[in-house]
């Protein structure tokens, strides 16, 4: 990394400490008192947490409290009933108990999503608070909660800082919060931070292209958990009083509504929520005299920024830099520029780095055995016995209704069979997630596109590489993203095969439609499959992007197996060297495009699809 | 929509609201003329042109837009402010809501140094600080530093302001203690600040603005050297060391972290020397432990939990009011020899400090007569609805229920039980008493139902100083006082009488006062502070619920049975646990 | 623990659960018509009761109360959904979550800041008031009045929902809402009178329940968060599962009450997370959606 973006890089940490080591000097000066800079600074950390969770994978939760609590009752309870007199060792066993807490309430939560996450959530806190209320109260002070929490007492050789209520507290606090924010920040900019992102963009793809969802999901649940932790630890060191109320809905809920207004997915929003929350909240009641009124109207900036500003005060502003930096660079062209892609030579090398599974096998790549699927009643395929070989370009086609979409999707297991087997190099893949089998080196591109929309075409990229090159999971938490070996240069390739080098740092919603289709193509690619199914690749393009796309498929067959299904006949005929005609849930019949051409059984199957519709 | 904004301000705030008004005429063009020509060429978008417009891909024009978005929002949350408090003076000129004035309502304009009487018919304050929210009352005679603080937000002459000239002088202090708590900063100046706060919404409200009344009347009285404060407060001329005392009034909730939060801004904020003010156990003793921190004197005014003084005691908290032991000790005795022997006893208790105390300490009382608890039903506090619980206690078998709950809990649960039948079958005890219990659910319901109190009005017969109370609370607020204002009452004058004893307002001189166990006269007989746990030795009275047609005026609801002097109902002092901390 | 307690705690779980499935099923047929999650439907069900308030301060009368309680929060359903709400079908759900909440809050503090943050109280009516001998406990009147009405306006929805012309729409809707557009039916019409009947749901429920509990600006709170249950045990979107499930909840809450009622909101929170673990589209939810 050059000197330059090293700079750039550790900017908003350098401003940050300048800003925390200035607060005690500059903060008075504008009407702020200890109290509420270090209550800002506690929100603020607690909302990094949730920002990982909300702004980066898109998981909303309204039970943020019980995690709170849960870190400030641990830690509370340690320090009063003398368990340990260190404040941090006490912070550190709440951070790990709200962390184990996440870790239960993360399995049973994320079984689900939207809407049914937010309310599952919403209930489980209400269980804590209940639970810390009356079952253990004993050990909570139940109704009470746990008044005389120590301050701090930090001892180095004869140096004593004796951490005080008032701008000491604020220093202290504020070096948790700043600690908080450069380990947010590396996470964010490592390879799961980038592919929680994804996650929030589109879990469903970021599922098929072999990351294990589930699983980052739960740690950006867990990491989540444990800043609620610390700040809840914070809150009652702060307050010297640990409160029931840090378990209550309402604590939740002013997360999630400084979160919002600071801007989600920036880390530095709920601080900024957080700070006009509170400042709204004191001049309002203040010198604006409104008394409980000044819910209403912070309420009310919610609704306002929720509809017209989604990304809040800060993703305003950072958006607007981003747009400042933009306009230095390159205009972006309206229109797909024709293609080049690039030497031939280079594109074969591509990303076609490919791995051989397990056991070298001899037989076909891919192979079903009576491969059925019902819905209900209705049943969508039935008995498919069907074979590719390696290196072969295999088109499916069939009328509309003949089972292709679903035959695809079991493929590749994003849905599973009601009977039946498929075998992948051998190897029984049946029931096996998505993720796994994409790992294995079966992937496909959607017929509807499947992008991360929010993202650039290189992030994409990167995304789908990523999965190959660390598999299903991993937690590099503190690895730079660019530092992944080898991702750079099989970015470079994936890009250059598809032709979109020059697009590379477009965002995804800027791009042409044909562009977008071979971004799909791309992202399926970027994974290095030995088998790549593709799902009406040409569908919806102009004549030049058709042919532009059909050139694309020719160069990377090379060294791959495909199976294309495609409506465009001419094309397909053209592409592949077998034919595979699915009618009805069946395998009409199988050959050379010449054969299928003239078989009698396709004609009728088609015209009799054509009289019906 | 602000013509009627500013017509309502200068209704609510006469001359600060027309300048505040010319203000806004004069400054909008600004800055409309400010903003108008940038906006205008960085792009060809009206504000209503934007939202169509988002998906427009040129560059400039994008940030055109999000430049008018954030203007738009940070102009709305500006005018949705001023708006909004455009708004509570016209609702309350509606006569939506009724709160109480504040005689004075200082100019915020420049330093505070004018006043003006609001243009206001009594009863009518333009903007009261009702609600759930840590307000803080600052309008009422508010301190220098929450003064500057409203001048500088609400004109932005933040420059202005934050020049040192204006920031508390903490040199120069009359005496030489070290510094300590709020201690000197605090008394600098020529007037001291007393933070209150109890709960104005949630089930504790009604007995809490009774005591937020009691306390204000006192300061009142302080500072004008009323009589009935000197009789209590030998020492007391005017004010407190000749200092005026200043107070901010503040909504707890009845929460002990939302009391927690505003004590703690009362203190870093305006430099409080005492805090005061609770009608919930749990909030007193959160403070109880906060004032000890913080080095700031802390009064609570309603505490019944034996917690307050008991394994939660604090070196710098004082209470008053009598508590479970002392109400169980009292009034227990009493049931047996009224009620009988080898009673069954439902309880119904709230499930917090004060609940579990009173539950404790009457089970252990009554055990002498036999009783035996045959169920507890422990309920949350606030709680809308107690069908469950009643239902358990109804099909109990008890001969007697002991309803413990405290506030609006105990006159919607008396009420509810009343439905489910209980009443009738079984003998309602009030061990601690509501204020206001007896008004809110009727002589037919409290009619033979035996409660231990703090004090009841009808004391005026007894008592010199209470007739005096009585008397000065009535003309002021038109209704007689309930015992929370008494007790805020109190709190206020013997605090005064410690200040004044210990020549200082220095936290530690001002205890040492406090424990010398001075005998000091008040509303229920001569008392004392007992130094070992910080609880006023004080009567305990027991009343029973009068009849109807026994009731000799409106307000008559009790027969007071006993004034059982306070001295032999209290546990060793350190029979709880209590252990107080050092001073400094 | 005796039998007697029992059975009275189950009929109190009766009466519970039949406001409770009231509630619900107004957050259900919006859900499932709407594919709006509304967390500003405790406010609904807060606004119902001081509206009630306001038209029993004036009138005296408690059936009127009821009638234009329940008509003004439709009527403040209808205007929310034509004001707001419908600028966010296209939006993803967590920012409909985020817009209802906020305008719960609004709600809320609207009432806080007209009415004061102290209860309002709405007396029964008088041909409801005392205590009736039901041979094996005593009830209070109201609230077995109270169990009626909520059951006659669950029955009177379901002949909405399952007679009318309107109802096989919605119904129809929260199966495929694109394909009911497709024939032609102007579903932003039918979003609108959904979303105004759910609210009412709420609204009615509120004022009915006025009497029992008096009313602040925050009671909608708790009933936001035991709908939530409900909805998960019974199914989102599915009225049948709304009515299930808060009969469940209902006798959860006073059955565990009979033993111990600190546990009684604990109980129902395990119940739902036992739902979600082995049946996660609710009891009577159909699998696939949400």
């Amino acid at each position: 990394m050059s000197g330059a973006a090293r700079v750039r890089r550790w900017l908003p940490e350098t401003l940050t400490a300048i800003g925390l080591a200035l607060g005690p000097f500059v903060l008075p000066m504008l009407g702020f008192a200890p109290d509420t800079a270090s209550r800002i600074l506690m929100w603020g950390l607690f909302g990094i947490g949730f920002d990982i969770l909300f702004g980066y994978t898109g998981l909303l939760s309204f039970g943020q409290s019980a995690f709170f609590g849960t870190g400030g009752f641990a830690a509370a309870y340690l320090l009063t009933h003398g368990l340990t007199v260190s404040v941090l060792a006490a912070m550190a066993a709440g951070t790990v108990a709200a962390m184990v807490a996440g870790l239960v309430v993360g399995v049973i939560a994320l079984r689900r999503t939207g809407i049914y996450f937010a309310m599952i959530t919403v209930a489980i806190a209400q269980v804590f608070f209940f639970v810390e209320n009356s079952p253990l109260s004993a050990w909570t002070g139940g109704e009470n909660g746990i008044p005389g929490v120590p301050s701090p007492l930090f001892v180095l050789g004869s140096l004593r800082w004796p951490v005080q209520f008032g701008w000491s507290m604020f220093t202290f606090i504020g070096i948790c919060f700043f600690v908080g924010l450069v380990i947010a920040r590396t996470i964010v900019r490592s390879p799961v931070g980038a592919i929680l992102v994804a996650i929030r963009d589109n879990p469903v793809r970021a599922q098929a292209l072999g990351h294990s969802v589930g699983a980052y999901k739960l740690t950006a649940f867990v990491i989540a958990s444990g800043y609620a932790g610390v700040a809840g630890g914070l809150l009652g060191v702060l307050q010297g009083y640990m409160p029931p109320d840090a378990f209550t809905f309402d604590t939740s809920g002013q997360l999630v509504m400084q979160t919002v207004i600071g801007g989600a997915g920036t880390l530095f929003g709920p601080l900024a929520g957080a700070a006009v929350w509170l400042y709204l909240r004191d001049f309002l009641q203040g010198p604006m005299q409104l008394g409980s009124a000044w819910r209403l109207v912070l309420g009310l900036v919610f609704v306002l920024l929720v509809c017209f500003l989604r990304r809040g005060l800060i993703g305003g502003i950072a958006d607007l830099i981003a747009l400042a930096r933009r306009k230095r660079h390159v205009e972006a062209p309206e229109e797909s520029a024709p293609v080049d892609f690039g030497s031939p030579t280079l594109a074969s090398v591509g990303p076609a780095a490919r791995r051989r599974t397990a056991g070298s096998h001899d037989g076909p790549i891919l192979e079903t055995r009576d491969l059925t699927r019902r819905y209900g009643g209705l049943v969508a395929n039935r008995d498919i016995d069907f074979t590719v070989c390696e290196g072969e370009l295999r088109g499916v086609i069939g009328p509309n209704g003949a089972g292709k979409t679903t035959f695809f999707k079991m493929l590749t297991c994003e849905v599973h069979p009601s009977s039946g087997r498929i075998f992948f190099h051998g190897q029984d893949i049946t029931g096996y997630d998505v993720s796994r089998v994409c790992q294995l080196g079966l992937t496909k591109s959607y017929q509807i596109n499947q992008l991360f929309a929010r993202l650039t075409v290189r992030q994409n990229i990167e995304i789908a590489v990523l999965a190959e090159r660390r598999g299903r999971f991993r937690l590099d938490l503190f690895r730079a993203l660019h530092s992944v070996p080898g991702l750079a240069v099989q970015v470079q390739q994936t890009l250059a095969l598809i032709g979109l080098s020059a697009r590379a740092d477009v965002p995804v919603s800027d791009l042409a439609y044909g562009e977008k289709r071979r971004l799909e193509i791309g992202l399926a690619l970027a994974t290095s499959p030995t088998l790549l199914l593709l799902d009406e690749p040409l569908a919806g393009m102009s004549p030049r992007e058709r042919a532009e796309t059909v050139h694309l498929l020719r160069t990377i067959r090379h060294g791959r197996t495909l199976i294309v299904v495609e409506h465009d006949m001419d094309a397909l005929f053209e592409l592949a060297e077998r034919v595979t005609v699915l009618h009805e849930g069946r395998i009409l019949a199988e050959g050379t495009p010449a054969e299928i051409q003239r078989s009698a059984m396709v004609q009728e199957a088609y015209l009799g699809g054509v009289a019906a519709a | 929509m602000s013509f009627l904004g500013i017509w309502a301000l200068v209704y609510g705030f006469g001359y600060d609201g027309l300048i505040c008004s010319i203000g806004f005429l004069v400054g909008w063009p600004i800055i409309m003329f400010l903003t108008a020509e940038p906006l205008r060429n960085l792009g060809r978008f009206t504000f209503a042109d934007v939202r169509q417009r988002v998906s427009a891909r040129s560059v400039s024009d994008r940030s055109a837009i999000m430049v008018s978005k954030l203007i738009t929002v940070v102009l709305g949350i500006v005018a949705i402010g001023v708006s909004a408090a455009a708004w509570r003076t016209r609702f309350v000129m509606l006569g939506l809501t009724l709160p109480q004035p504040p005689p004075i309502i200082p100019i915020r304009i420049l330093s505070g140094v004018v006043r003006v009487q609001p243009k206001l018919s009594p009863g009518v304050l333009p903007i009261e600080t009702l609600g759930n929210g840590n307000m803080i009352d600052s309008s009422f005679r508010g301190p220098p530093a929450s003064r500057r603080v409203a001048l500088r937000s609400a004109l932005g002459l933040a420059a202005v302001a934050a020049s040192p000239a204006l920031w508390p002088r903490i040199a120069g202090a009359a005496d030489s203690y070290p510094a300590l708590g709020t201690y000197p900063a605090g008394s600098a100046g020529d007037s001291v600040f007393v933070g209150i706060a109890a709960p104005r919404t949630g089930t504790y409200a009604v007995p809490g603005e009774d005591e937020i009344k009691g306390c204000t009347l006192a300061i009142e009285h302080l500072n004008g050297g009323d009589p009935l404060i000197r009789a209590i407060s030998p020492n007391t001329t005017k004010g407190v060391l000749g200092k005026e005392v200043k107070y901010g009034l503040a909504d707890n909730e009845a929460k002990p972290n939302t009391a927690v939060q505003v004590q703690s801004r009362f203190i870093s904020e305006s430099k409080a020397v005492m805090i005061m003010g609770s009608v919930s156990s749990a909030v007193a003793v959160a403070l109880n432990k906060l004032a000890e921190r913080q080095h700031v004197i802390y009064l609570p005014v309603i505490s019944g939990s034996n917690d307050t003084t008991g394994k939660d005691c604090s070196r710098y908290s004082f209470r008053e009011c009598f508590y479970a032991e002392t109400a169980a000790n009292g009034l227990g005795p009493l049931l047996i020899q009224n009620l009988g022997k080898n009673k069954k006893v439902a309880y119904l208790t709230p499930d917090y400090t004060y609940g579990h105390t009173v539950h404790a300490s009457f089970e252990q009382v009554t055990k002498a007569g036999g009783w035996t608890t045959v169920t507890n039903q422990v309920c949350p506090l606030g709680a809308p609805d107690y069908s469950s619980f009643l239902l358990n206690i109804a099909n109990s078998g008890a001969d007697v229920f002991i309803n413990i709950n405290f506030g609006n809990d105990a006159v919607q649960s008396i009420k509810q039980a009343q439905q489910f039948g209980i009443l009738q079958k079984q003998t309602l005890v009030v061990p601690y008493d509501t204020p206001f219990l007896a008004k809110e659910v009727g002589p037919a319901i409290m009619k033979g139902v035996y409660a231990a109190t703090d004090f009841w009005w009808t004391l005026q017969d007894r008592f010199p100083l209470a007739k005096q109370f009585v008397d000065a609370f009535e003309k002021k607020y038109n209704y007689k006082p309930e015992w929370g204002a008494n007790a805020g009452y109190m709190q206020v004058a013997m605090w005064a009488d410690a200040v004044e004893r210990a020549k200082t307002f220095y936290p530690p001189e001002v205890i040492k006062a406090y424990e010398a166990g001075q005998k000091l006269q008040s509303t229920v007989g001569e008392v004392y502070f007992r130094g070992a746990d910080h609880q006023l030795v004080r009567p305990v009275i027991i009343v029973r619920g009068k009849a109807e047609d026994a009731m000799k005026n409106a307000d008559d609801y009790y027969d007071v049975l006993e004034v059982l002097p306070g001295g032999p109902l209290m546990q060793a002092p350190d029979a709880f646990g209590c252990k107080l901390g050092a001073s400094t | 623990m005796n039998w007697p307690n029992l059975v009275s705690q189950f009929f109190n779980g009766l009466a519970l659960g039949a406001l409770l499935a009231l509630i619900s099923s107004g957050l259900t047929i919006i859900y499932g018509t709407l594919g709006v999650l509304n967390l500003a439907h405790g406010a609904m069900f807060m606004l119902g009761g001081y509206a009630g308030y306001v038209v029993w301060t004036a009138t005296q009368s408690f059936l009127l109360a009821v009638i234009g309680g329940a008509a003004f929060v439709a009527v403040a359903g209808v205007v929310l959904e034509r004001a707001v709400i419908r600028h966010f079908y296209s939006r993803p759900p967590e920012d409909q979550i985020l817009l209802t909440f906020g305008i719960g809050i609004v709600l809320v503090e609207l009432v806080r800041l007209g009415f004061g943050g102290l209860s309002v109280s709405v007396p029964p009516p008088p041909f409801a008031t005392g205590i009736t001998q039901l041979g094996f406990m005593i009830y209070p009147t109201y609230r077995i009045f109270v169990m009626g009405i909520a059951a006659v306006a669950l029955i009177a929805l379901y002949i909405v929902l399952y007679r009318t012309k309107l109802g096989m729409i919605v119904r129809a809707g929260i199966e495929d809402s694109g394909m009911v557009d497709m024939l032609g039916i102007n579903v932003y019409v039918v979003f609108m009178l959904v979303f105004g009947i759910g609210a009412m749901a709420a609204g009615f429920a509120g004022i009915i329940n006025a009497p029992v509990t008096a009313p602040t600006p925050d009671v909608g709170d708790t009933i936001l968060v035991q709908t939530f249950v409900v909805v998960v045990i019974g199914g989102i979107g599915s009225f049948p599962g709304a009515v299930l499930g808060g009969l469940i909840a209902g006798e959860i809450l006073s059955i565990t009450s009979a033993f111990d009622p600190g546990y009684a909101q604990v109980m129902l929170f395990v119940a739902m997370t036992l739902v979600l673990m082995l049946r996660p589209q609710g009891l009577l939810g159909v699998r696939g959606r949400a």
